[in-house]
């Protein structure tokens, strides 16, 4: 009872605040709205017994994503409210069709309610080993390889972000390895003849 | 009574929210890689609901990936975003439609 | 061995006129020479060792095909080879006269720009002819006929810049398509028949055929076979240019002078009457048809000799004398006596080469004159020419002892005996048709070569040795090859491998025993004294009296002018039908080309999707949100799509 209290509270908060994002005019607003959402379904994982992803989904979106987010639309400078109406002239059809997709989905998940296991006595299996040390011990063992390989998008991440955004100066005095080492000595001295003069 | 379908029924409904998201908005980029956040958490609740009515680790295994590259999205959307403004001066969707010709 | 060397025979002149056509600029005439007259050379001196060896070996018939060349369903189509008695000796024919053209063309072509390009059509036209008489199909015939016709094309129209010469090309391409429809017409007929195009395999269902009928409409219809043979006659009507489609070869004159004598004299325009030859098995079958041939070939005999009377331009002359010869030797096919027409065919090809060639020689003396009525009395100045030219002469009226004289009183003697329907008509034709020959071979010959000497032709000279020389090798033949070979050509069974016709007794009434026998016993009928009398009607008018013509002309008027004016065919063809299927190819151009084809259906494709493109350009509006809208809306369809297969399933 408790847990159906705590879904359905969770939930409307983190529609709304989904909600928030797609409408505020303020793009800092929109962060904000969207740090709500990530907190919000944070607990709700919890719920679930994610613990561990709960906790990283908040420690990195919110501590380290969002923050991302909220420095460039501060970089830009574009966080001031357009008068304008913020949405464009597709929306009403958007929202239309947005509405159809969400009545789809939900009839797909309803028809189909039949082929889900819904096994109410889930084994609490976590709850004596531990969902972190669980995941761990996967992690390191079987999924050692995509592991690796996501540590190497992480990097490679890194480095187009640094290499976009990068703007060499162009009064930098440095050195030219191979310029210095392609040195040909007879270009650096040349001998010239010179007549007698009378 | 919390079944599956609660959780992915709620899945649904935030994804519908990102992607009308996506295109009504006329503002700017930066909403638009909010939506697409906000795609992804509707796509990781689904997983870690599956992962825990089905007893299956794989589900968040999954998910830890999926965070994963999406914060590398994220630092390179985000890039990209700021090497834009600097060479159009703006980040406006409507304004962007170099694709035209 | 025959094998090889026939392919040789073939392939030779293809390759030299290949080369000389592509190389011939960069290397130089002597190059041009070497390479086609030699490739000629050597496919005549294997085509004399294959008639050797045949001849040395009785029956022998190599019938090969080289290589399949298509085939669909049950139906293959080959390339082959057929080598018999027919074929070797048109062979020999063909390459020896292409052979004498060519080093007549060395002198006739020396100073012309397109000298290369007419070497490589000459040797490319001796590669087509071979390939038509060697073939052992219809498909290869057609082939062949066609590739002739496009060479002849060619070479009519060899000086381009001459607006007469693109004239005259373009009129005997066209009259050409007319027969050669029909021929296709007929290969086509014949091969719905037999199921086949092989010679063999046709004549063999001959007798099958015969009894088939063609029903023309529900009530009317004809036998197959003689439908066949007579469109099959029709092709023939348009390659030897027969009444009525004979109007393109007097325009050929516009060509070289060695081009008239190779092509529209010796071999091309027989190709037609080989083709009855060769046919033979299909045509005995059919008496009506064969009375149609004798009908065509007796009117164009007698006709087309009348109006070499009137005609001024020397080439034109011998023209006309052509068509009339070419008359003969379908007379002779109509009347089954294929050898007598064959026979005729070969020493025709002599003489009237010579006779082209001569008259080649005496154009290139004066420079380029043609008009008889410029000459005179060039006999003391060319005198080899006018050796040659009245044994040339001499051969075509058929005075006794000379080449001609056997041909054609073998086939008179044919005509006479005949049974076949008109034949009656077919044998005054002919008889008159001697008496015209005689008196317009020798009005020309008078009038070139007799009379007064013209003040600009005093210092004439004969023309150099390549010219020269092949009206000597071809004078040769011309008096003597009838001698040994009109006994076994004619009369005995020479041909029997390749020709189905009637015993020589049935044919002739006569048993040949000698050729001097022959010659005594044709002194018996009437044809030589006729000749001989119409040398002397010419030598009254156009020597002693010359002002007889004249008056005769303006005594009969009407009747000069329907010959000067050449029975109107020409007016007929050029302002009734040429007029008519102008205006109606320009309606339906007009109206089909341009109106349907290119405006609604071409243009108006491109149109349709251009108006449509525009409109789906539309969607192309390079927004973001266009396109991730379009995917929202894909997506809702994909989704509905699952939903409908669901509930599918589940009911």
């Amino acid at each position: 009872m408790i847990k159906e209290l705590i879904f359905y509270s969770f939930s409307s908060v983190l529609i709304c605040s989904s909600l928030a994002v797609v409408l505020f005019r303020n793009p800092v607003y929109s962060a904000v709205s969207l740090i709500l959402s990530f907190i919000t379904s944070g607990f709700l994982w919890l719920l679930l017994e994610a613990e561990f992803l709960a906790i990283v989904l908040i420690l990195v979106y919110v501590g380290a994503v969002m923050v991302l987010f909220l420095f460039v639309i501060m970089m830009l400078n574009i966080n001031k409210e357009t008068e304008k109406s913020s949405f464009n002239s597709v929306a009403p059809f958007a929202v239309f069709i947005g509405l159809i997709i969400v009545a789809e989905l939900i009839t797909i998940i309803w028809i189909n309610s039949s082929q889900f296991s819904t096994s109410s006595t889930v084994i609490q299996q976590s709850s004596q080993m531990g969902n972190t040390l669980l995941l761990g011990t996967e992690l390191f063992t079987n999924y050692i390889l995509d592991f690796e390989i996501a540590g190497f998008i992480l990097l490679l991440a890194i480095i187009v972000a640094i290499s976009l955004t990068l703007r060499p100066r162009k009064n930098l005095k440095t050195q030219v390895a191979s310029e210095q080492i392609n040195v040909d000595p007879k270009k650096r001295m040349k001998l010239v003849d010179l007549k007698e003069t009378k | 009574m919390l079944t599956l379908q609660s959780y992915l029924t709620l899945g649904a409904i935030i994804f519908s929210i990102g992607v009308i998201g996506i295109v009504i908005n006329r503002k700017n980029i930066i909403i638009i890689m909010m939506c697409i956040e906000l795609l992804l958490i509707a796509v990781n609740f689904n997983f870690i609901a599956f992962s825990y009515f089905n007893q299956d680790l794989a589900g968040q295994i999954f998910v830890f990936f999926i965070l994963t590259v999406a914060a590398a999205e994220a630092a390179i959307g985000l890039a990209i975003l700021v090497a834009l403004y600097r060479n159009k001066k703006t980040i406006d969707v409507q304004e962007l439609n170099s694709l035209r010709n | 061995m025959l094998y090889q060397l026939s392919v040789l025979v073939l392939v030779v002149p293809l390759i030299g006129g290949i080369l000389a056509g592509f190389l011939g600029k960069t290397t130089g005439k002597t190059f041009t020479n070497t390479v086609t007259i030699f490739s000629v050379l050597a496919s005549f001196l294997i085509s004399s060792y294959i008639l050797y060896t045949i001849l040395n070996q009785p029956d022998l018939i190599f019938n090969q095909n080289i290589y399949r060349w298509l085939e669909i369903g049950s139906y293959s189509f080959n390339i082959g080879l057929l080598i018999d008695n027919l074929t070797a000796s048109m062979m020999v024919v063909v390459t020896f006269i292409s052979l004498m053209v060519h080093i007549y063309s060395i002198g006739y072509m020396h100073d012309d720009p397109g000298y290369h390009r007419f070497f490589s059509y000459i040797s490319l036209f001796t590669f087509a002819m071979l390939s038509l008489v060697m073939a052992n199909n219809f498909l290869q015939l057609f082939f062949g006929w066609e590739a002739v016709g496009v060479m002849s094309y060619l070479l009519i129209g060899f000086w381009f810049t001459k607006e007469s010469a693109i004239k005259a090309n373009f009129k005997a391409f066209i009259i050409n398509r007319v027969g050669d429809m029909f021929l296709l017409l007929g290969i086509a007929l014949l091969f719905s028949l037999s199921g086949s195009l092989d010679y063999s395999t046709v004549f063999s269902s001959g007798p099958m055929i015969n009894n088939q009928l063609f029903f023309i409409t529900e009530n009317l219809s004809v036998s197959a076979l003689t439908l066949a043979c007579i469109l099959l006659f029709g092709g023939a009507m348009g390659k030897s240019a027969q009444m009525p489609l004979h109007v393109w070869l007097p325009d050929s004159m516009e060509g070289p002078t060695p081009i008239s004598a190779l092509i529209h004299a010796a071999t091309m325009v027989t190709a037609g009457v080989f083709m009855l030859a060769r046919m033979s098995p299909l045509f005995e079958l059919s008496e009506s048809a064969l009375s149609f041939v004798l009908i065509i070939g007796s009117i164009t005999a007698i006709t087309t000799g009348l109006l070499g009377l009137v005609q001024f331009d020397i080439k034109r002359v011998i023209a006309y004398s052509t068509l009339s010869q070419l008359g003969y030797m379908v007379v002779a096919a109509g009347v089954s006596a294929y050898s007598a027409s064959l026979f005729h065919l070969m020493t025709h090809a002599f003489f009237k080469a010579l006779l082209f060639l001569a008259a080649g020689s005496v154009i290139v003396a004066l420079h380029h004159e043609q008009d008889i009525r410029n000459m005179g009395g060039l006999r003391k100045r060319l005198p080899v020419t006018y050796t040659t030219s009245l044994i040339g002469t001499l051969a075509l009226i058929g005075f006794p002892g000379f080449s001609g004289f056997f041909s054609k009183d073998a086939l008179i003697e044919a005509v006479a005996h005949s049974t076949v329907y008109a034949h009656e008509f077919a044998y005054y034709c002919v008889l008159i048709g001697v008496f015209v020959t005689s008196l317009y071979s020798f009005r020309l010959l008078f009038i070139v070569f007799h009379g007064p000497l013209s003040e600009h032709n005093n210092n004439v000279q004969e023309p150099q040795l390549s010219i020269v020389l092949p009206l000597i090798l071809l004078s040769i033949p011309s008096v003597f090859v009838a001698w040994p070979t009109v006994g076994p050509m004619v009369f005995d069974s020479f041909f029997s491998n390749s020709i189905v016709q009637p015993t020589s007794i049935e044919l002739f009434g006569y048993e040949f025993t000698d050729s001097l026998h022959f010659l005594t016993h044709a002194l018996s009928g009437p044809v030589t004294y006729i000749a001989i009398s119409g040398i002397g009607v010419a030598y009254l008018f156009y020597i002693k009296q010359p002002e007889i013509p004249n008056k005769l002309a303006l005594t009969f008027k009407p009747i000069y002018k329907l010959l000067r004016e050449k029975y109107y065919f020409d007016y007929l063809y050029e302002n009734i039908l040429a007029k008519f299927f102008s205006s109606l190819g320009n309606s339906l151009w007009n109206l089909g080309d341009i109106k349907f084809i290119d405006n609604y259906i071409v243009n108006g494709t491109a149109r349709k999707i251009e108006s449509l493109s525009n409109k789906a350009q539309l969607l192309q509006s390079g927004y973001i949100y266009h396109y991730a809208l379009m995917m929202m809306l894909g997506l809702s369809v994909f989704l509905g799509w699952v939903i409908i297969n669901k509930i599918g399933m589940a009911s």
